[in-house]
């Protein structure tokens, strides 16, 4: 469900879109930072109940951000913000800004947004009906994409997920019938086919044993030199291990947000220092 | 002061290792006073039994080094826990140095050392009571987390390399003077080198308080640069 001008409290039009996707009116302030992402004052609900406060964060261009912080305090809210999936449920409506290579992602078609937004869930969810290879094409169909070479691109997405050795006998079969880790490098894989600018992760490795969740960490090793990636963990010696930056959320604010050694090393705030030792409630 | 841990079990290991500590600094100082006092009185009987103390704060140090790397192992520390271990895991090497260096100062004085030159003896004397004080301080300064303390106690160093240099000066002019003599002045030569050591092994530990209070490495900073600031405190 698209997010309707009545349950949004953005008051802002929605403007027609431009071909490059971008509003055909609004200026486009490009982002000389080096931030391929970052928002402004982001705010979401839940009818009347603000679950983000305003939240100034930027995510630049080919590192890995991880958003850590306990249940509740907003980070997954955060990430379907980012690719507008938030809106997606009755009453739920988000303010601010936030940009994507300086363009308001809120003045974007969301199809198109979230192509370039691709999201990786926590449970891994490969079409059950369709084989290794569709899965991998969905996205691309799903959106109307015709592509010149679909074998290519299947075997590009599948050996850049480290699966194509593992799987290019047998594209043919379900995705069901792959091991959980398998499942979700399938999914990564299906979000890599689209291209995108940015990969979100919700909780990627929540459901996956210690060598599966090491294979998706190696994974995100190796996309982070061609994708900006911004993960949510509740396992914090996973931001440690793969994240470039660390933020951390309570109670829906930004409370703080740095290098990750830093984070995990010295943090300046005292409730990240009490969070991330354990010390929390 | 931060809340405790959620896990409970986990603060009761970080409050053993803390615990751990404190016993080995304790053994450690009073080897080095039992040493000390020795040496001052000349008392070979009582240095020849200070000799077998070692032992005991081998044993610590070795229970201490099992439980860093069993926290490490399953707590995965961050932030000020992992500043505790690593600070516990470097400083018991300091603390062994010491009390090894006392036990070589209590067998030269079982062997027999003659202090006769009295001012050789005052200088002695008084660097022994610089690096005991200075001992004690960095194990409060470690227990409390105390910056100031530590800070103290790292520029108290530089007095106890100023004794050891006069004493070696003593210690030059005492063999000229009488070469047939020179056997105690060398043993008097390696006492003082020996409590020089023990008070860089003091400023050893000092600056890994700053590294557990601040997470700021000093160890090769001079003091000027990071020193009279206040610590940051997070907010």
């Amino acid at each position: 469900m698209q997010m309707s001008q009545a349950q949004s409290v953005d008051t802002r039009p929605n403007l027609p879109e431009a071909a490059d996707g971008s509003s055909g009116t609004q200026s486009v302030v490009r982002d000389v930072s080096g931030n391929k992402l970052r928002t402004r004052q982001l705010r979401a609900f839940f009818g009347k109940a603000e679950v983000l406060r305003g939240i100034d964060l930027e995510f630049p261009e080919r590192k890995v951000t991880a958003i850590i912080g306990p249940s509740g305090c907003g980070k997954s809210t955060f990430i379907r913000c980012l690719n507008r999936m938030h809106e997606v449920v009755p009453s739920a409506t988000c303010t601010g800004e936030a940009l994507l290579d300086g363009k308001d992602i809120f003045r974007m078609d969301p199809v198109r947004l979230r192509r370039e937004v691709g999201m990786v869930f926590q449970k891994p969810n490969p079409f059950p009906t369709m084989s290794i290879r569709d899965n991998v094409l969905a996205g691309l169909r799903l959106n109307g994409i015709k592509v010149a070479d679909p074998d290519a691109l299947v075997e590009k997405s599948l050996r850049q997920v480290a699966m194509w050795d593992e799987v290019k006998d047998s594209l043919g079969r379900s995705g069901m019938s792959l091991s959980g880790g398998q499942q979700q490098r399938l999914c990564i894989a299906r979000t890599i086919a689209m291209q995108p600018k940015v990969i979100l992760m919700d909780e990627p490795c929540s459901a996956l044993d210690p060598i599966a969740t090491a294979r998706v960490e190696e994974l995100i090793h190796e996309l982070r030199d061609s994708y900006t990636i911004v993960i949510v963990t509740h396992n914090m010696q996973q931001a440690a291990r793969v994240a470039h930056f660390t933020a951390f959320f309570y109670m829906g604010e930004l409370v703080e947000r740095g290098e990750t050694k830093e984070i995990f090393t010295r943090p300046s705030q005292q409730r990240t220092e009490d969070y991330i030792t354990g010390r929390f409630g | 002061m931060s809340p405790l841990h959620t896990d409970k079990e986990y603060e009761a290991e970080l409050a053993r290792l803390r615990e751990h500590l404190l016993l080995m600094g304790a053994h450690v100082e009073s080897q080095l006073t039992a040493a000390l006092t020795s040496l001052a009185t000349q008392d070979t009987e009582a240095a020849g039994g200070i000799t077998g103390r070692d032992a005991e704060i081998d044993r610590i140090e070795v229970k201490i080094d099992e439980a860093c790397i069993e926290l490490l192992a399953t707590r995965q520390p961050v932030a000020k826990d992992l500043r505790f271990v690593l600070t516990s895991l470097k400083v018991v090497t300091d603390l062994e140095r010491i009390g090894d260096l006392a036990g070589k100062v209590a067998r030269l004085v079982a062997e027999g050392i003659s202090l006769s030159d009295v001012e050789a003896q005052r200088q002695t004397d008084e660097m022994g009571r610089a690096v005991t004080a200075m001992l004690r301080d960095a194990i409060d300064a470690l227990v409390e987390s105390d910056i100031y303390k530590a800070e103290a106690v790292i520029k108290r160093d530089d007095a106890v390399d100023e004794s050891c240099a006069a004493l070696l000066k003593l210690i030059a002019q005492g063999i000229r003077q009488d070469v047939q003599r020179v056997e105690d002045y060398l043993r008097l030569h390696t006492v003082a080198r020996s409590i020089e050591r023990m008070g860089d092994h003091c400023t050893n530990v000092a600056e890994m308080v700053v590294f557990l209070v601040r997470g700021q490495h000093v160890r090769h900073l001079r003091h000027s640069v990071w020193m009279h600031k206040e610590p940051e405190k997070l907010h």
